[in-house]
């Protein structure tokens, strides 16, 4: 059975709660549709929870910026939680950090 | 501690599905020599190498494919990359991954069949650039890492 990541709608955002690492195409794919998902129901804000990600590879991260970019095409904005540990030390390594802004709420 | 040496040769298809697991790594956080992060950040660059010399190398794949996203968010390179597994002329070609442990380091080299590539060492690792962003992750967990035979084989150093 495919993966599939818990997506919520918020007033005008939508969330994508990332469960497991995001280093592989199963998790790229459930990340791909989670994320249409929200958009395909008009949602220009959309917030990734990364917080129980453990570990994001290139091909992760690749996913990650896909969104980021979809987004960007319509004049939206990618948010992520706030992040830790080694997930947080690869989004700084890649200036992902200056990209993507965190979600406090 | 004499040198220990272990090597893997696996075909495209099994690396493309499976990924590689290193054994040794878990045996040498039991010994002590490395803790469990460390071991966390070996695998990722070896998992990065590895999919570099199944994706750039045996399957030749280009990284601006990334960028050519279809209506459906399905990217070039993902469909390519499907298409291309299918094939024997791509999916039969091999990687070697050969790993060496002594009492002061470990070393991984990774060897694909591919057609090689040029490392432009000048140029920065920006997050939009999907080129680059492999080894940039590589250089951040190893101590030190090297290319030969035209970018087709990586040596990775992590120092105890």
């Amino acid at each position: 059975m495919d993966k599939e990541f818990i997506t919520e709608i918020v007033g005008d955002k939508g969330f994508i709660k990332v469960d497991g690492d995001l280093d592989s195409e199963p998790q790229g794919e459930a990340l791909r549709k989670a994320f249409n998902n929200v958009f395909d129901r008009g949602k220009r804000t959309i917030v990734l929870d990364l917080t129980g990600v453990q570990i994001i590879n290139s091909y992760g991260i690749g996913k990650v910026l896909m969104c980021y970019k979809r987004l960007k095409a319509e004049n939206g904005v990618l948010m992520v939680k706030p992040l830790n540990g080694f997930v947080k030390e690869t989004f700084e390594l890649l200036m992902l950090d200056k990209l993507l802004p965190v979600d406090e709420a | 501690m004499k040198t220990l040496t272990k090597i893997y040769e696996l075909p495209t298809v099994q690396l493309a599905s499976e990924g590689i697991k290193l054994d040794l790594l878990s045996d040498l956080v039991r010994a002590g020599k490395i803790d469990t992060l460390t071991m966390l950040r070996i695998e990722l660059a070896v998992q990065e190498a590895v999919t570099n010399g199944v994706e750039h190398g045996n399957l030749g794949l280009l990284s601006e494919w990334k960028e050519e996203v279809g209506p459906d968010g399905m990217d070039r390179f993902s469909r390519e990359k499907y298409e291309r597994l299918k094939n024997p002329k791509f999916a039969q070609k091999r990687v070697r991954v050969s790993v060496e442990v002594d009492d002061t380091k470990i070393e991984i080299s990774v060897h694909d069949e591919g057609e090689g590539f040029t490392i432009d060492r000048h140029k920065a690792s920006v997050a939009l650039e999907s080129y680059g962003r492999g080894i940039a992750m590589i250089k951040a967990n190893v101590d030190e890492v090297s290319f030969d035979d035209e970018g087709r084989l990586i040596r990775m150093v992590k120092r105890f």
